[in-house]
């Protein structure tokens, strides 16, 4: 009973945390129908720049932590800005290229830099996150705690963002109609970048908490929970958001408790999340909880 | 015989010299650089065949070069290194028992191309009929990095991320040039001929052309087998130019270096393909030693900004759609004749 | 009349998108050698009834019977090669190519040799290819292109493109041509040539003509039979006359008038 609780516990930290990613994957494809395969690694950006921010410069963490969110989501606006913009009216597929070789450059800077390099690097990890509680005969991390809380008031936040402000109005009236929304005089431009800005926030904010739990930094560590939490966008309905939360916790679950009961199958695992997907696309394009859409003869 | 012909079968002659010249006596560096030229090259056309020409957006060729790669492996791997390599798990049946001879190299590599040709049905049947853009994008990466994760954990036939070493070095220029003469050729001729019209023709509007009574997904499913195969032979290629093989050969990045290859040369263009897989190569060698004395992973940056800014400023590659013409360089020869003749004759 | 003069039949066809229902218990049959018209104010559901012969929506309820047989959810290419061909509202040609190059395309499902025929090339191969060629080139004369098959279809003047649209489409050796508003955007001085080309077409290749118009003079010159929808609701039909004096069609338009002003 006591690790089955536990394990749960680990499902709901995981998945709130791909519940992070997985809305900047569907906020961007909501609006540009643009996959940001750039996304995941503007997520491990996120946790290199506490690593450069509080081991390097020797900021207070919470301070550091902060920094990082804000940078970071400037990274994701910058990156729109210079590298899909001009992309706007070219075809899809070219804005995907460019997106492909963002990710690659994010992931290769990493390599490149002094400060990071090709191999592994700590996480500067706060004592709260690696406290243990124990209640009853449950022992409980920080993390398990900490994560899931700090994640759901995130998207609290979103929530609030998208469906009781002016800017969160003009997101969801240009993810249902571009041109027209464009016609009646909304800045495209801007909410796009608030768009970007948003979801690289979040984003940063799952790279922090992720470091918190798996206290390891390396240049590749964005791509794996970039595809989960993409998948739980799929499952999800992409362009959904309450349905990327929803998707991101029904997989953090469903992996957590596949790798603690079927160890067997561990190996596995990407081969699974990919299935998925693939089977998502094929089967139930539009997800749990999208709308489906159909192209106008 | 039309000029044109002449000069094609002039230009082969002079290559087919080079090649038996070059195999025995070329710069080992040089000869090396060209391999991987022809290898990727190969691998580009395909890919652009599907990409390019037809406009569905496949992100697995690593996957089948991978398949072809494999296959290869195991059926040219002396029974010696089998034995050697396959410490832990033992190797499976059937390639346990057999393995062919150097003469048997052409067929390793046609049974590499075919198997990534089943692989490719056996994706594109669901995929092609179902998805476009960028779901049909990242449904064949899936498709790839499970063939990964598949390779790294059937340790029976890979041996697992520990990968296999001693393939003999059977791929010299003889191999690699002339497989991509070949589907060269073949892919030139297709992109041209009726079926290579329908092809082009769903690129632009697919509606339009299933309109006008094409199986638009079976046109699709022809150029993605197309793609597979040439990706299947050049992964069997390149494993038996390495020398060795394991699962992280044929990762995403692969694919990304294709991808940068047929942007370059220009999408839908074969001749373009061919011309920046070369330069790809060439560029990829020379840079080597940055990423050794220097700063390591700085060539990747370099191709990423690259991508970045042919995709931003220079859309069209090197050759647009077009394809390389002997007229096109024979106007281009008797533009630079004029000129230096009106300079000489007016000074 | 007997059920095997009717080329087409379309039987209380009826599609909804989501809840909206655009085309509401459409029926309407259609003889051989006819020319019919189509006309309704913008949005009324006259393309979606087209799109629901091609076989680009599959209706929500009702059948497509083409030459007697029930073609209903047909994806469109066998539509295509039953005899049904059509043009685009927004002219869709494929404007990277050469305007001879987009009626070859046309030829291509009726092609015998195989891919590594093509790839060889076989003799078989060469000789369809000529042949193909010749073809287009006829077709390209019959609708005065001839001069203009090695242009990019792209870069032609918009009244050419839609000949060349034509083209293509005829190139499918229909029985049966679905024309979608082919006057849209030419004023009524090239409308009315371009009717009097449709109708020389449809001497020339022995064809039943479905057209859609938005604009009402245009149709009133040459089709003897006009059907009026308005809100996916068939509204009307009969001769130009009797559509002319039709309250039901006057109010029609004049509330799309009125809205305008």
């Amino acid at each position: 009973m006591a690790t089955y609780l536990q394990q749960v516990l680990n499902g709901v930290t995981l998945g709130s945390l791909y519940a992070l990613i997985a809305i900047g994957y569907t906020m961007v494809y909501g609006i540009l129908r643009l996959i940001n395969f750039a996304h995941g690694d503007v997520f491990m950006w996120a946790g290199y720049w506490v690593f450069f921010l509080v081991a390097l410069f020797r900021l207070p963490w919470w301070i550091g932590a902060l920094c990082a969110v804000v940078i970071t989501a400037l990274m994701g606006v910058t990156i729109e800005r210079v590298a899909y913009r001009p992309l706007r009216e070219a075809p899809r597929i070219s804005l995907l290229i460019t997106a492909i070789g963002v990710s690659f450059l994010l992931e290769n800077l990493i390599i490149v830099l002094p400060w990071a390099g090709g191999r592994q690097k700590p996480y500067p990890t706060p004592a709260l996150m690696t406290q243990i509680y124990t209640v009853g005969n449950v022992r409980i991390q920080g993390v398990t705690i900490w994560v899931p809380l700090i994640a759901a008031a995130c998207l609290l936040g979103l929530i609030f963002l998208v469906y009781r402000t002016k800017v969160g109005r003009a997101m969801r009236a240009i993810a249902t109609d571009i041109e027209t929304t464009a016609l009646m005089g909304a800045d495209i431009n801007r909410v796009i970048s608030y768009t970007f800005l948003v979801g690289s926030a979040l984003a940063a904010v799952g790279g922090i908490l992720w470091g918190c739990r798996y206290p390891r930094l390396q240049w590749d560590l964005g791509i794996m929970p970039g595809w989960r939490a993409f998948t739980a966008a799929v499952i999800g309905g992409i362009g959904n958001i309450v349905g990327a939360m929803l998707g991101g916790f029904l997989l953090g679950l469903a992996e957590i408790l596949i790798v603690a009961f079927l160890p067997g199958l561990s190996g596995f695992r990407d081969a699974f999340i990919f299935a998925i997907l693939i089977f998502f696309l094929l089967f139930k394009p539009t997800g749990i909880l999208g709308k489906p859409m159909k192209e106008k003869v | 015989m039309k000029p044109n012909r002449v000069l094609t079968l002039v230009f082969l002659l002079g290559l087919a010299i080079f090649i038996w010249w070059a195999d025995a006596n070329l710069d080992r560096f040089i000869w090396r650089v060209l391999n991987f030229g022809a290898i990727y090259a190969l691998a580009a056309v395909g890919y652009t065949m599907i990409n390019g020409v037809t406009g569905q957006f496949s992100l697995g060729p690593h996957g089948f070069m991978l398949l072809g790669g494999y296959l290869t492996t195991l059926l040219m791997l002396p029974l010696h290194q089998k034995r050697v390599v396959w410490l832990f798990t033992p190797l499976s049946w059937p390639f346990n028992q057999f393995t062919l001879p150097h003469s048997g190299f052409i067929l390793a590599l046609i049974a590499g191309g075919i198997l990534a040709v089943l692989a490719a049905f056996f994706v594109g049947i669901p995929a092609l009929r179902a998805l476009r853009g960028d779901y049909l994008a990242i449904a064949t990466f899936g498709f790839g990095e499970i063939l990964y994760v598949l390779a790294c954990n059937f340790m029976g036939l890979t041996n697992g991320p520990m990968g296999i070493k001693g393939i003999p070095q059977y791929t010299d220029l003889k191999w690699s040039m002339g497989a991509l003469v070949i589907l060269t050729y073949a892919a030139v001729r297709l992109k041209n001929s009726s079926y290579g019209r329908a092809l082009r023709a769903i690129r632009e509007d697919e509606l339009a052309a299933e309109s006008m009574g094409i199986n638009v997904f079976r046109h699709k499913l022809l150029a993605f087998l197309f793609s597979a195969f040439c990706a299947g032979v050049a992964g069997g290629l390149m494993a038996t130019l390495i020398g060795t093989i394991t699962p992280d050969l044929f990762r995403f990045f692969m694919t990304f270096y294709l991808l940068m290859i047929i942007v370059l040369g220009g999408l839908g263009s074969i001749s373009g393909a061919v011309v920046a897989g070369f330069i790809f190569a060439a560029i990829f060698e020379a840079l080597r030693f940055v990423d050794t004395a220097v700063v390591p992973g700085m060539r990747m940056v370099v191709f990423a900004v690259l991508l970045i800014l042919v995709m931003l400023f220079f859309r069209r590659g090197l050759f647009g759609r077009e394809e390389f013409t002997w007229d096109w360089i024979l106007r281009g020869v008797k533009r630079a004749w004029r000129w230096a003749w009106a300079r000489t004759s007016g000074s | 009349m007997g059920q095997n003069e009717w080329i087409l039949r379309l039987q209380n066809l009826t599609m909804k998108f989501g809840g909206l229902v655009a085309v509401r218990d459409f029926s309407m049959d259609i003889a051989y050698g006819e020319l019919v018209g189509l006309i309704g104010p913008n949005g009324a559901g006259k393309t979606t009834i087209f799109n629901m012969i091609t076989g680009h929506y599959p209706p929500t309820s009702g059948r497509v019977v083409f030459e007697g047989r029930d073609i209903t959810g047909l994806p469109p290419w066998q539509v295509a090669r039953l005899g049904i061909a059509r043009t685009f509202q927004n002219i869709r040609l494929c404007r990277e190519m050469t305007a001879l190059e987009n009626v070859l395309i046309s030829f291509h499902p009726r092609i015998k040799s195989s891919v590594f025929g093509a790839i060889l090339p076989s003799f078989r191969y060469l000789r369809e290819e000529r042949k193909m060629r010749e073809r287009g080139m006829e077709l390209l004369a019959a609708v005065g292109l001839e001069k203009w098959a090695n242009f990019r279809a792209g870069a032609l003047p918009y009244g050419l493109q839609r000949r060349v649209e034509i083209a293509r489409a005829l190139a499918t050796e229909p029985k049966l041509f679905l024309l979608d508003e082919p006057a849209a955007g030419m004023n009524p001085a090239e409308a009315a040539d371009l009717m009097n080309f449709i109708r020389h077409i449809r001497e020339t290749f022995n064809l039943t003509i479905f057209l859609i118009e938005h604009v009402m003079q245009v149709v009133m010159g040459i089709c003897p039979r006009i059907r009026v929808i308005d809100f996916g609701v068939s509204i009307a039909e009969g001769t130009p006359e009797e559509i002319k004096s039709n309250p039901k069609v006057i109010e029609a338009y004049l509330g799309e008038e009125a809205l305008r002003a």
